[in-house]
Formats: structure tokens, sequence, C-alpha cells
């Protein structure tokens, strides 16, 4: 497989990506501040997709995500992190399977933290078969008590233990290439 | 000294603790055994201010300091550590950086990392845990074996002065239970540090020869010996003649 690996940080532009056949695309994108952004792939036959996108939402701001489905035997993935510092983020996530193909597996995972802002994610799965592995999970919620806890019984303060907990939730999606260039947890570990 | 003064605690309006009280002094090793659902795990994690439970009475101070309801981060500075039954995992976020989170916010001095990591591989050797767990994530995918070492591991670098190990015996296979217990006893040979240990077997005491064994029934401590109270209690349970239905001492 041709393996392809966009590395964005702080992208305010919309994006399109039409797949080949035996083609693999892995899109990772953090944003510090999340602008509203439309992204659409389009997969035809065996081909991959990856889409890991994490930051935080400052504005108010509606990210469109499209997936495209059109043949067989292709996997789409998107796993989505948002922490909403401020305003509204609208998170529309969809993915179209088209009828009369089979073997395709396509999962979507939203997972949002509420600080000062709310979140909206509509993760909609348009599936014109039966031929399909599909999944989506979105949850929206806070800081987990019990990680929170479990910090500052090692003498951590809340503070510095919801830094640790943003720097996982945001960052566990990604590799070690594009952790680098984003530099934001430079002075951690390692 | 660590010291419970008539500790009432509540979680969801149902009485956990009544007048609760304990004294440890300096060093002592002190063993709480009691039946399943009597709050030996409650009381752990209220010393530390878990925001789960509601106390509505009492005061706990340990060296002098009045410790109830302070925020965990300072009860945990003050050199309490709990070791809880059931230690939870963290994705994404490895042994090492918490520690050092830990340590620097301990101490404003630079971490010695030579030191820091000879430490840390030290306290594995002794703990028979692979030292690959140093930088692995807080306990995902971890046995419960492991975990409760990777706490051990922890108690190593951060140097408690009084340790709460609530079950620190459940999950463990029998060697282990000998290899965590050589090594909580000599680090409180090495410390001089307090124990507060809850446990529902004689076993660990066997290892770990606790000053006294106290009996928690009906949210307060109903009955207090020596080792043999352990014995008694695995030989012939809680319902025999040590206490009676109501929790009331004979
Ligand atoms: N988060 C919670 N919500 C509701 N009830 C709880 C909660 N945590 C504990 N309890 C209840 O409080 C009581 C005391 O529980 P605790 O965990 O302290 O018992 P324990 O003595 O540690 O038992 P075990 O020996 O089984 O570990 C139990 O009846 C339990 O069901
Ligand atoms: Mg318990």
């Amino acid at each position: 497989m041709d393996k392809k690996v966009v590395n964005l940080i702080d992208n305010d532009e919309s994006l399109e990506y039409v797949l080949n056949d035996n083609e693999m695309l892995i899109i990772n994108i953090f944003n510090n501040s999340f602008k509203s952004v439309d992204i659409k792939t389009t997969q035809n036959n065996n081909s991959y997709v990856v889409i890991n996108f994490s930051g935080f939402a400052r504005s108010d701001t509606t990210i469109n995500i499209n997936g495209n489905v059109l043949g067989n035997n292709n996997h789409y993935i998107l796993n989505f992190r948002a922490i909403a510092l401020e305003n509204h983020g609208t998170v529309n996530a969809k993915v179209s399977v088209n009828e009369n193909t089979k073997d395709n597996e396509v999962v979507e995972d939203l997972k949002g933290i509420l600080e000062d802002g709310t979140l909206n994610f509509m993760p909609i799965l348009e599936i014109d078969t039966s031929e399909v592995k599909a999944e989506h999970y979105a949850t929206i919620g806070h800081y987990p008590l019990e990680e929170l806890f479990y910090l500052q019984t090692k003498g951590i303060s809340k503070e510095e233990a919801i830094k640790i907990l943003k720097k996982s939730f945001l960052f566990n999606l990604f590799d070690k290439e594009f952790l680098k260039q984003i530099n934001y947890g430079k002075e951690q570990d390692e | 000294m660590f010291k419970v003064n008539n500790l009432t605690a509540y979680i969801e309006n149902k009485k956990i603790l009544d007048e609760f009280s304990l004294d440890i002094n300096d060093g002592e090793i002190h063993a709480i055994m009691g039946k399943n659902g009597i709050g030996k795990s409650t009381l752990c994690k209220i010393i530390l201010n878990d925001p789960h439970y509601e106390v509505k009475r009492g005061s706990i101070l340990y060296n002098g300091k009045d410790i109830l309801g302070k925020p965990t981060y300072e009860i945990a500075k003050e050199g309490i550590m709990l070791i809880s039954q059931n230690p939870i995992s963290i994705e994404g976020v490895t042994n090492m950086e918490v520690l050092r989170t830990a340590l620097r916010e301990k101490s404003s001095e630079n971490i010695n990392i030579f030191k820091f990591n000879k430490e840390m591989e030290d306290a594995c050797k002794k703990l028979e845990l692979d030292p690959k767990f140093i930088h692995k994530e807080v306990n995902v995918g971890a046995s419960g074996g492991e975990r409760k070492k990777v706490e051990l591991l922890h108690a190593a670098i951060l140097k408690p002065s009084m340790l709460i190990l609530d079950e620190i015996d459940s999950g463990l296979d029998v060697d282990a239970i000998k290899v965590v217990a050589n090594f909580i006893n000599d680090y409180h040979k090495e410390t001089g540090c307090s124990i507060l240990i809850v446990t529902h077997h004689k076993q660990l005491l066997d290892y770990i020869k606790p000053n006294y064994v106290h009996i928690l029934s009906g949210g307060k401590i109903v009955k207090t010996g020596d080792y043999h109270l352990a014995e008694e209690i695995e030989s012939s349970g809680f319902r025999s003649n040590i206490i009676d239905e109501d929790g009331k001492s004979e």
C-alpha cells in the first residue's frame, strides 16, 4: 500500500483528498484554536483513511468532516478530540457508504471535554448497504474525577493534574513524529 | 502522629463511619479488618479527601496539622500516600510523567535524573517488576498484581511518611505477596514510616507484623488487639465471639 501522511498544525484551510486504489492516507491535525473548515475524503477500492484531529475550541466554529466510500474493501477511521474552552463548537462528521458495496469498515470516534465552552457532535452514518462494519461513538464530558483524584494522591496539584490529562487527551492519537512537530509536550516525558 | 477523632461520614446519605477514632503513632503499623462493605476503603479515601464522600463531623490530624477537607494533593504533600484497593489506569500518561511532575511539585530543586533513574531501577528490582513499566502508561493493560507493584514503585520515589495500603495483598500470588511484604518491611525500616493496612488475610500480617489489629464494624473500631486477633478472625470469622451482629463488641 502507498502510504501518505499529512501533518497539519493550526490548519485553517479546507482539505479534499481522493484516494487511488491501494492507497493509505493518514491526516493528523492539531489546532490550538479550531477554525471552521471542511475536510472531505473519497475512497474507491482497497484504501485506508485515518483522520486524527484534535485541539481546542475557543470560538464559534463548525467543522464538517465528510468521508465518502464509493467502492469495496475500504477503511475509514475518524478520531476527533476537542476541549471546549469558550463559545460553541459544532462538528458534523458524516460518512457515506455507497449501495452495492462490500467489506468496508468505518469508525467515527468523537470525544469532547467541556471547560467553559460547549460542543455539539453530529456523527452521521449514511449507509446504503448491509455489507459494512460501522461504529460511531460520541461522548462529551469533563475531566474524569477518578483520574484527577488519583493524580492528586501523588501530590500533584489539581491544576497540574488537569494539564497532564489535557495533554494525554489531545495527543494520545498522534505518533512520536507529529508530537515532535507540535512541540507542546517538549518539557515533559523523554 | 496520625489522629482521627470522631469521624462521621456519609456516601449518598448512607452513614458509613460513625464517630470513628484511631491514633497511629509515628512508625507504628496498624491493620484494619472487617466485613465486605463495612467502610474500610471509605476510611482510606476519606483520609485523602475523595470528593465522593461527605464528612459531617470529626477531625483528622497529621503531625499536628488538621488535614480534613484539605485538597487531596496537599494531604499527599504532607506525606500521606494511599495505595487503593483497585488502582485505576490512565491512558496516555506514563508513570515517569506522573512521578516527575509529583517530584517537581514537591521540591523546587531540579530533579537529579541519575539518582531518579537509579532509584526507579532499584525499586523495580526489589519488586520483581519489569523496569519497562517505568515508561508505560499508568496501569494500562497491567494485571491486578502488577498494579500493586507499580503503586509501590511510586511510593519508593515519592517517599511518603505514612502509607495507607488498601488490600495490597489482593490479586497477588503467593510469591508476589512475599516480595511485596519484603519491600514494605524494608521501606518501613529505612524510613520509619507509619503504615495503615487494610486486609482480609492473616497471611499478609504474618509477613508485615502490625503493632495493632482493629476490627471495624458499625462505623467504628469495635475491637483492638495484636496480631492474634487476625488469627482469631481467620479461624472463626467476624460473626463468632468477636463481635455480634450489630457490630458491638462482646
Ligand atoms: N461510590 C459509591 N456510591 C455508593 N455507595 C458506595 C460507594 N462507594 C462505596 N459505597 C458503599 O459504602 C459501603 C462501604 O464501602 P467500602 O468500599 O468502604 O467497603 P469495604 O469495607 O472496603 O469493603 P471490601 O472489603 O469489600 O473492600 C458499601 O456499602 C458500599 O456499597
Ligand atoms: Mg475495600
